[in-house]
């Protein structure tokens, strides 16, 4: 169940999370969040999806920079939660951005760029009472 | 307190608002996309009475349209304990 499947082979599971949530029969019992950068959407979804995690994405925005992002719903059972933790910090890393910010006491506004690192991704973990599905 | 949060398909959001709404439950959607459907999904967010979990889920079950094929789930529930509720 813990095994890697490539992203090519993903389209054989055209509902990943769903299947294989039932083929293990574990329970789902916890809810994560995870904020995650626009460019590691892509990538951790899918990864989690192929640790047979129930994956949903919504749109977002937000942080110091107030840039687009997504928050990742997954559906988990507690002791899949290592797994989940260590696919996202593997898919999501820090980068540094610039931004633009005019140089102090200058007669002109010239604008400098200020690095500022962006992080990585954000996990949020809240214990699920009842899980359902139809 | 609890809050259900149901990822249903886009076309079953409309019924079903609607039908929590008549029972008497709130309802925030937010649009989502992936998991069990590659195509866009809906999140509702149900805040509930510890003792309407139970009829939320029942309305939910009987306002989603039955799929076609029943290898297609309709609806996903996580039912989440609230610890702080209010209305300002």
């Amino acid at each position: 169940m813990t095994t890697f499947h490539s992203p090519e082979d993903n389209h054989q599971h055209p509902y990943p999370g769903v299947s294989h949530a039932q083929e293990g029969g574990l329970p789902i019992n916890l809810f994560m969040a995870v904020v995650v950068q626009l460019q590691d959407e892509r990538n951790t979804a899918r990864a989690l999806a192929n640790l047979g995690l129930i994956v949903i994405q919504l749109p977002s925005t937000g942080a110091f920079l107030g840039r687009r992002n997504v928050t990742l719903l997954v559906g988990l059972p507690e002791d899949r939660l290592d797994d989940a933790v260590r696919v996202i910090s593997e898919q999501c890393r820090q980068r540094v951005e610039y931004i633009s910010t005019p140089l102090e006491g200058a007669p002109l506004p010239i604008p400098i760029a200020t690095p500022i690192p962006v992080g990585g991704a954000t996990i949020i973990v809240i214990k699920v009472d009842r899980f359902e599905e139809f | 307190m609890k809050m259900i949060i149901a990822i249903i398909r886009d076309s079953d959001n409309e019924p079903v608002s609607q039908a929590l709404v008549t029972s008497g439950f709130r309802v925030t959607r937010v649009a989502s996309t992936g998991g069990f459907l590659r195509r866009g999904s809906s999140t509702l967010m149900i805040g509930v009475e510890d003792e309407k979990v139970e009829q939320a889920i029942q309305v939910l079950r009987e306002s989603t349209t039955p799929s076609e094929d029943p290898g297609v789930r309709r609806a996903t529930l996580f039912v989440l304990n609230v610890e702080h509720f209010s209305q300002i």
